[in-house]
């Protein structure tokens, strides 16, 4: 990736707000009145795609949001939590070791990458760090402090964040999180989820 | 500008306008402090030794974990502890597997489908508590708190769960031993107060030497060793018997017989393999003991093959053999013989004559010797009562009970743990239940469903078989104050275990937890999971709750040893995901029906006394070691012989422990969890043999055994001194304040009481031994047997290692191709995630072990799909393996290895429709007269190539 | 009370926990108090007793769970097959493993196994010290896959084209392409690095044995210094019949087995694909 694109990376900063939510926990009615308002006119790319599908999804579902609120809550659980084999599994370590495990070196690494931004996980080695969610969330904090240190004109720092912030992509989520969004997309038909993998795929595509 | 870079802007612009969208704030990280983050970064990469235990299996093995950055990364054993001496098996080896498995039950789970459908939707850890809590309350407004039932599946741990029961008002709490192997250890129950008699083979021993210190003794005395359907190599329990028989053999040339329809690992590496028909082990102990009985001649050194001086330590010798002997006049209506005859057991076992004799003179003739019999033998079959009755007896009168190289009650020796912790003390609580019209007082304890029960009152290990029928009748109370009460089942608690799966059919289960009342509601209200892994049971459950793993919580480990031995179970990493502790969970829901107005429940019996694990550790070590101070060499000559130790090791040593000479008790400084971490995780108090003896004279100490009369009783209801004794006494007295009334398993059998001294009755489903089933020989013609499978027991058979080792005959690369993600290094890319397709025969399934002669008469070779027929049409289907290493006329399947029907099993779901699920053919309603426990060794079957 | 057997591994593990608190340096094994004059390298050897050997396959998972075997390879695996008919039926054990063989062959003053034999990547100009456990060094050459004095068989993927020559040239089966270690040499002939046993040398170096050693649940596995006459292999092998796996191939191995069943052994069965 280009410096200049890097840089302008920032920008994206909502949209890593808006899937680390996503993927966190369950959604509530004021998300999905909010993304009613979103609609998009030209399907050109995944993004399109996604928004275009959440946003119907939000609509369509809009007389009986405390219905679909509940419908989405049994859908998070059956795609990624269980307790039958969850389709997809939202840990890093699932798709980048041999066994398929949780918890394994590549747990350690994300821990020793939130660790150089003087950052940790609330609930240390309870849930692994390398969920979904928590690598998202990573991200948004990064483009966030990228965006703070341009004002405060800390060159320095701004060279140590952004390359973490790039090896932290580069290296973490295009490696797994279009494969781990592949899988939804295998596994649910249900469109708000759908949408929200397609919007996933091309945030954490290799440019 | 490309186009998702475009996308970005857009859409980033659209988000960052709504509050909702973009800025829900940190939700899972957060910002160190400079000096959190430098800490956190200099214990990165740095190992930290725990020492614990292990509970992949219920041998406990001592432990030692490494962890790194809160990882569990290396699993050792202990070498400070004797059950495995610093050894680990393959299970254990592959923890982190499981322990860091993608599919463990990380949130607790509500149900929004049907029961079974398998539908759920993830809840806090509130909202399943109220859920739970308000269901509970309103059950015992209704019903009573004693329609709750507690069924903990693994006894590890089980404490804090019966606790809670025990307080909430309920008498109804089991394990899984009241599906294990009942029957087994009735024997050793009955004569000794025991349970599991096992060959002196744990190694290192502590024991006092001439010169008063303390030494660690390696080295065998045995010189030969029976297991009767025991297979300690695979089924691997109790650890020690690995290393320890083939140790005995290479180093003290012991003997080693096996006596299995199978050739089982252990039975491989025996030097005699005997394989009788299934289901007759009691039948060749019952020729074993007439043959030493008739033999015997203490002036020919060729036969002298009793003990006699151990009538002096025995109550009741001469009723036992005169009842035993009254048998021989009579004759087995399916043979024509005199029973126990060397005839009348070769006609039965389908053993030659000469081996039955070989096997008596030699195990009444070679000293020390041990006779045991496993799980898989007496321990379940229907009437395998009398075999363990018959196979204590002969360590008894042949000399070999605790003496060196002999046949020790492990359950004898073990340290004493638990205390007031368990909460045996809230059973005593007075309550008042209308009965017949009347209000009657009495306790808690009096409701308890089996005991009180009118089928099994004898069943003290619970008969959680029975439950399904308990959740479609209800309870009725026969004996006892509150005769004439019924009560409903209403609330099932299931932790670590997978009752439906396991206790016996699933079919029965799944009707009875399915079962709707007129409204249209489920009559069992209310059915809780709790457990690390989602197993079948979880997909019937209303609520789930994410156990922590065995690594992630607190407790002791003491399983089995010769001697008392007790080690800390520390936690060495943090309860992943949700997942809590079972003792948090217990003060949790204790503290929501508190909340909810639950009168029983006080703050003051849990989460205000138990802040944390190590609290209730403590208490539950106050009453360690708890044993005698007996045996030779006696363990502490300082302390007056007979009393009661209690303390830590180094306390007691030093001799200024305090002799409380009322109490008879020897208090040194009570153990502790810190005593425990600062001595290598094990406390270890000195070995002794000959515990019912005199240190100094050859009399009973009348110290030890665990009977009423602290002598080896072979009678078990009799008076002495005015007092009613023996281990039936107070369940006959039951029966006679009844006024006769007989609970349903012993009519089954014909008796109208629990026998004073010996009994014998015939087993289900044997065409060979019990005349009801002849008719069946020829359209079944196959016996079943079953097997756990170490590397692949009910859980943790879906960990991907355990897929790679094979076991007998019943665990082999039999797979049809399947197909599982797997990552693989993609150069330039790093690892990408691919789907990896596991061609046939590469990964191992349960299968059907089969004579390869019989296999050949049926048309049929291995890896071919049969379907097995029960008399009650009931069938599964599996592929064979054919095999010179087994019985003809006996198949033997695995426990727990195939038909898994829960997705969460991973491969082992992945091969349900072609892996046989022994539980299907087992006999639902054959539940063992005595104490309720499925006869899960008792079926017949035809096989047909599909 | 003790035979020599248990004596040994109860100095072997007091020297490990010597090491583990911190106390000692890594400096290897304890030698026998009678032989600690002794300078020249340990051989390190293994027998296998299978007189002890209970079928349980605790070395082949314990030597994933201590070396990140990918599920593909094995470092030990355990062959095992139905024997006779009824009732004489037997079921043989036989735990299998690189045999760290001596060799016979030479390349230069060295005399190595055929896999080392065959690497076109040894020797290296590059040379490296090994400490023996009196702290004497020997200078050794090294090589994408060579022989350490004490008689370790190691490889290193950094000088690895990924030819795999090594894995035909060994007759055992004890070597796999490791899908997880990519190489990263220019020149590579193929993707992936070698794996194999490595005699657990990063516990040896520590103090301790081998972790298949340390778990062996029949105690069939016994370790130690082939060079040292005092040592419980060397006895072992001196008082029992041994036999090695195909000593037709004239490898010289260093891993011994009492009681083997030579039908299972001409079974030949190797856990890691061919290629």
């Amino acid at each position: 990736m280009e410096m200049a694109d890097t840089n302008s990376m920032v920008d994206a900063k909502p949209l890593f707000s808006f899937l680390k939510r996503i993927f966190i926990e369950e959604v509530d009615k004021d998300l999905l009145l909010e993304l009613q308002q979103i609609t998009v006119s030209a399907e050109d790319n995944d993004l399109d795609r996604g928004f275009s599908l959440v946003g119907q999804a939000a609509r369509a579902n809009g007389d009986r949001l405390d219905d679909y609120v509940e419908e989405l809550a049994v859908e998070f659980s059956r795609l990624f939590i269980g307790p039958k084999r969850a389709p997809a599994i939202p840990f890093a370590s699932f798709y980048l070791t041999e066994n398929r495990s949780v918890m394994s070196d590549v747990t350690v690494t994300v821990r020793k990458q939130y660790l150089e931004a003087g950052l940790a996980v609330q609930n240390l080695f309870q849930i692994p760090e390398d969920h979904i969610g928590f690598e998202l969330e990573f991200m948004e904090y990064l483009l966030l402090r990228l965006q703070e240190l341009e004002v405060a004109g800390d060159q320095e720092e701004i060279y140590r964040i952004d390359k973490l912030k790039e090896t932290f992509f580069d290296e973490q989520l295009t490696t797994w999180v279009p494969d781990f969004a592949d899988l939804i997309l295998e596994h649910t038909n249900e469109d708000f989820y759908r949408g929200a993998a397609y919007i996933l795929k091309e945030t954490c595509q290799k440019h | 500008m490309n186009t998702t870079r475009r996308g970005f802007i857009k859409y980033s612009s659209i988000l960052a306008g709504s509050v909702a969208l973009s800025q829900s704030g940190m939700l899972s990280l957060k910002k160190l402090s400079p000096d959190e983050a430098k800490a956190a970064t200099l214990a990165m990469d740095k190992y930290k030794i725990h020492y614990s235990a292990c509970t992949m299996c219920p041998a406990e093995c001592g432990m030692e974990m490494w962890v790194r950055n809160g990882q569990l990364e290396k699993i050792y054993g202990n070498s400070e502890v004797p059950m495995n001496d610093g050894t680990c098996c393959a299970k254990g080896s592959a923890s982190q597997q499981l322990i860091y498995s993608p599919y463990r039950i990380k949130y607790p789970m509500k149900r929004v489908g049907e029961r079974g459908e398998g539908k759920f939707k993830r809840v806090s850890w509130d909202e399943a508590l109220d859920y739970i809590g308000k269901k509970l309350i309103s059950i015992k407004k209704r019903h009573g708190a004693e329609s709750m039932i507690m069924d903990c599946g693994d006894v590890t741990d089980r404490n804090p769960y019966y606790r809670l029961t025990f307080a909430f008002g309920s008498p109804n709490a089991s394990e899984h031993g009241s599906i294990c192997d009942v029957p087994r250890r009735h024997g050793p129950k009955l004569i000794l107060g025991g349970k599991r008699i096992e060959p002196d083979l744990m190694t290192p021993k502590l024991v006092r030497q001439s010169d008063n210190s303390l030494k660690k003794e390696y080295g065998y005395k045995n010189k030969l060793i029976i297991y009767n359907g025991w297979n300690p190599f695979v089924a691997t329990r109790i650890y020690y018997e690995n290393r320890g028989t083939v140790g005995a053999q290479v180093e003290n040339d012991c003997k080693v017989v096996v006596i299995d329809p199978a050739l089982s690992n252990t039975a491989s590496k025996a030097d005699v393999w005997l394989s009788p028909r299934a289901g007759t082990d009691g039948d060749l102990f019952g020729a074993m003991l007439r043959y030493i009985l008739d033999n015997d001649d203490p002036k020919d050194k060729n036969r002298s093959y009793i003990d006699w001086d151990m009538k002096k330590y025995v109550k009741g010798w001469d009723e036992f053999m005169d009842e035993f002997k009254s048998w021989y006049g009579k004759k087995d209506p399916i043979n024509g013989l005199s029973y126990f005859s060397i005839d009348w057991a070769a006609e039965r076992t389908g053993l030659e004559k000469k081996q039955i004799e070989d096997l008596s003179h030699q195990f009444g003739i070679i000293k020390p010797a041990t006779l045991v019999w496993g799980m898989q033998s007496p321990g379940h079959h229907y009437n395998g009562y009398c075999c363990s009755v018959i196979g204590t007896v002969l360590n008894v009168i042949t000399g070999n009970f605790d003496v060196p190289g002999g046949a020790i009650d492990c359950e004898l020796v073990k340290c004493n743990k638990g205390g007031s912790f368990t909460g045996k003390q809230f059973k005593k609580k007075k309550i008042t239940r209308e009965v017949n019209g009347k209000e009657v007082e009495a306790e808690v304890e009096h409701l308890h469903m089996d005991l009180f029960g009118h089928k099994h009152p004898c069943a003290w290990d619970e008969s959680v078989g029975n439950y399904p029928n308990a959740f479609m009748d209800g309870v009725d109370i026969s004996y006892g104050p509150f005769r004439g009460y019924h009560y409903s089942i209403k609330a099932f608690f299931l932790r670590t275990g997978n009752a439906v799966y396991t206790a016996g059919p699933s079919y029965r289960w799944e009707d009875a937890i399915k079962a709707k009342d007129a409204n249209g509601d489920y009559k069992l209200e209310l059915m809780v999971v709790t457990d690390t892994l989602a197993l079948e049971s979880s997909l019937y459950a209303d609520i789930i709750l994410p156990e922590a793993s065995f690594v992630e919580r607190q407790s002791l480990s003491d399983i089995y040893p010769s001697h008392q031995v007790v080690y800390n179970r520390d936690a060495v990493i943090k309860p992943m995901y949700e997942s809590k502790p079972p003792f948090e969970i217990m003060n949790l829901l204790a503290k929501k029906l508190h909340d909810l107005g639950d009168p029983d429940i006080k703050g003051e019996d849990f989460w205000e006394k138990y802040d944390k694990e190590e609290d209730f550790v403590d208490e539950m070590l106050a009453v360690s070691p708890g044993r005698v101070n007996v045996g030779r060499p006696l363990p502490y000559p300082q302390y007056p012989e007979g009393y009661k130790l209690y303390g830590t090791p180094d306390s007691l040593e030093s001799g200024k422990a305090k002799v409380d000479d009322k109490n008879k008790k020897v208090n040194g400084t009570p153990l502790t969890v810190k005593w425990l971490r600062e001595h290598n995780g094990v406390a270890i108090w000195p070995m002794s043999w000959y515990r019912y003896r005199k240190h100094d004279a050859d009399e009973p100490n009348y110290a030890f055994p665990k009977t009423s009369s602290k002598m080896i009783e072979f009678v078990w209801d009799y008076e002495e001194d005015g007092k009613r004794k023996g281990r039936y006494a107070k369940h006959n007295k039951k029966i006679e304040e009844s006024g006769g009334d007989v609970p349903l398993g012993l009519r089954e059998i014909g008796f109208k009481k629990f026998p004073k001294t010996f009994f014998w009755f015939e087993t289900k489903w044997n065409p060979h031994t019990n005349p009801d089933y002849k008719k069946y020989a020829k359209d079944y013609p196959f016996q079943v047997i079953g097997g756990k499978i170490h590397h692949s027991m009910s859980g943790t058979q879906m960990i991907p290692w355990l897929g790679q080792v094979k076991a007998e005959g019943t665990w082999q690369p039999l797979n049809e191709p399947f197909e599982a993600e797997v990552p693989e290094a993609v150069p330039g890319e790093g690892m990408k995630n691919m789907t990896m397709k596991f061609p046939a025969n590469s990964f191992s399934v349960g299968t059907i072990m089969i004579n390869d002669v019989d296999a050949k008469d049926l048309g049929i070779s291995t890896g071919d799909l049969v379907e097995l027929t029960n008399p009650l049409g009931k069938s599964t289907k599996g592929k064979i393996f054919a095999t010179g290493g087994i019985r003809p006329g006996v198949i033997k399947l695995g426990f727990g290895a195939g038909g898994r029907w829960a997705p969460g099993m991973g491969p082992a779901y992945k091969s349900r429709k072609y892996t046989p699920y022994h539980n299907m053919l087992i006999d639902p309603d054959a539940l063992s007269p005595i104490m309720g426990f499925p006869a899960f060794a008792d079926m017949i079957v035809n096989i047909k190539k599909v | 009370m003790e035979d020599n057997h248990t004596q040994e591994r109860r100095k072997f593990l007091q020297t490990a926990g010597a090491v583990l608190a911190g106390t000692v340096a890594a400096a290897g094994l304890a030698a026998e108090p009678a032989e600690a004059a002794q300078k020249k390298a340990p051989r390190w050897g293994m027998v296998i007793d299978l007189r002890r050997c209970v079928g349980c396959y605790s070395c082949q998972i314990t030597c994933k769970m201590e070396n990140s075997i990918p599920m593909v390879g094995f470092g030990a695996w355990v062959s095992t097959m139905e024997k006779g008919s009824y009732p004489k039926a037997e079921r043989p054990f036989l735990p299998l493993l690189c045999n760290h063989c001596e060799g016979t062959e030479m390349v230069g003053r060295m005399q190595v196994p055929p896999c080392v034999k065959a690497c076109p990547e040894y020797p290296k100009a590059e040379r490296k010290v090994y400490l023996t456990p009196e702290g004497k060094k020997i200078r050794y050459s090294i090589g994408a896959t060579y022989k350490r004095p004490d008689g370790a068989i190691l490889i290193d993927n950094d000088l690895c084209i990924g030819c795999g020559k090594c894995i035909k040239a060994c007759p055992y089966g004890a070597r796999y392409f490791d899908p997880n270690v990519l190489l990263t040499r220019k020149d590579k002939e193929g993707k992936y690095g070698i794996g194999k046993c490595s005699l657990c040398v990063h516990r040896l170096d520590q103090g301790l044995e081998p972790a298949c050693v340390k778990s062996c649940v029949g105690r069939s596995r016994i370790f130690g210094d082939l060079n040292d006459p005092g040592s419980e292999v060397s006895k072992l092998i001196k008082n029992n019949p041994v036999k090695v796996m195909k000593p037709d191939k004239k490898t010289s191995p260093n891993v011994y087995y009492i009681d083997l069943d030579d039908d299972l052994a001409a079974l030949d069965e190797q856990a890691n694909p061919k290629i």
